[in-house]
């Protein structure tokens, strides 16, 4: 009677321990591992893209920086505002007279702001334009010199004329 | 064992074995918790961990578009400063390459300079050093040059040269 009654309790212990942790275990324990695996391999993969992208973020970043060192004049001088009488003074070795006429200011892009001069130069010689023109490439704005250009002979010198455009970032 | 009839054993209300058992299954379950526990413990990290790599990533996305719009800025200046330097390098040398071509027999008094002619005026002591020295390079340069001498009383010959380039026309 008693080994009946002990193998009962032990079938009703046994069952419903297994019961319990079956419904703990499929109900609570396999959703949360199952969110635990979603979840890393979310991470892991947030991660990598991450490190693409601070790859990719690097790679920009050194070009920014290259480019930067590379055209940290030309960006310089087409910030800066243009400085007639400095101009003057910069180019008066190469020229036995220099005269600018404004003309007109206007828009391109609304990126830029050109202004528009008129240039009466006279030179000793041929070089002493070819200087002027080197140094212009190299001063502190960004100007173009435009066609039509007239050289003409006034005694011993070289009268140039001709139009000029002087560009600042807007 | 002694047995006795006045003093009854003490009954126990669970028998060893399902005792055995529940300490079994107490230990499955402790370790099934712990588990749990582990799970919950790592599912609260991992989302601290993908929140901060999403703002991360949201964060060096903007860094990234700034960077690259900046990039672009400064190419786009770039090219465009050098194109005007390049545009005053080849009028420089344009310039030059056609003074040199000046002989000394010719005197130069004026010259205009466009996009499409050029214009010379000036003093020769003769038609053939003009035509040998300066006009065939420049009927090489140009489409079309025309030249009108007027003579001096020194016997040297004034003239005016035009050379014209056309503008080529694209299809």
């Amino acid at each position: 009677m008693k080994t009946r009654r002990s193998v009962f309790d032990l079938l009703v212990t046994v069952f419903s321990a297994l019961a319990l942790l079956s419904i703990f275990v499929f109900m609570v324990l396999v959703p949360e591992g199952r969110a635990y695996r979603t979840l890393e391999k979310s991470v892991q993969k947030e991660d990598m893209e991450l490190s693409k992208l601070q790859m990719q973020y690097d790679q920009r970043y050194d070009r920014h920086t290259t480019l930067q060192d590379e055209y940290r004049n030309a960006m310089t001088a087409v910030e800066r505002h243009f400085d007639q009488e400095k101009f003057l003074a910069q180019h008066a070795e190469d020229v036995s007279a220099l005269e600018l006429t404004f003309k007109q200011s206007h828009h391109s892009n609304s990126v830029y702001v050109i202004k528009d001069f008129d240039v009466i130069a006279r030179f000793d010689s041929p070089k002493n334009f070819y200087t002027f023109m080197e140094k212009i490439n190299k001063s502190d704005w960004i100007m173009a010199v435009k066609v039509p250009m007239t050289f003409e002979r006034v005694g011993d010198e070289i009268n140039a004329i001709f139009s000029m455009n002087v560009y600042s970032l807007n | 064992m002694m047995y006795s009839f006045i003093a009854p054993r003490p009954k126990k209300l669970l028998s060893s074995e399902v005792r055995l058992a529940l300490i079994f299954f107490t230990v499955i379950a402790v370790v099934l918790s712990a588990l749990y526990g582990f799970f919950l413990y790592q599912n609260t990290q991992l989302q601290v961990e993908l929140s901060a790599l999403k703002a991360q990533y949201v964060e060096i996305s903007e860094q990234n578009e700034m960077l690259m719009d900046d990039i672009e800025f400064i190419e786009d200046q770039a090219g465009f400063i050098e194109n005007i330097r390049t545009e005053n390098t080849i009028l420089k040398e344009k310039i030059k390459n056609f003074l040199d071509l000046v002989p000394d027999e010719v005197t130069l008094h004026k010259v205009a300079l466009s996009s499409s002619d050029l214009i010379l005026e000036g003093i020769t002591a003769d038609k053939l050093s003009f035509n040998s020295k300066l006009q065939m390079p420049l009927q090489s340069m140009f489409h079309q040059t025309e030249v009108a001498y007027t003579p001096q009383e020194d016997g040297s010959l004034q003239f005016v040269s035009r050379s014209i380039l056309h503008k080529e026309s694209r299809p």
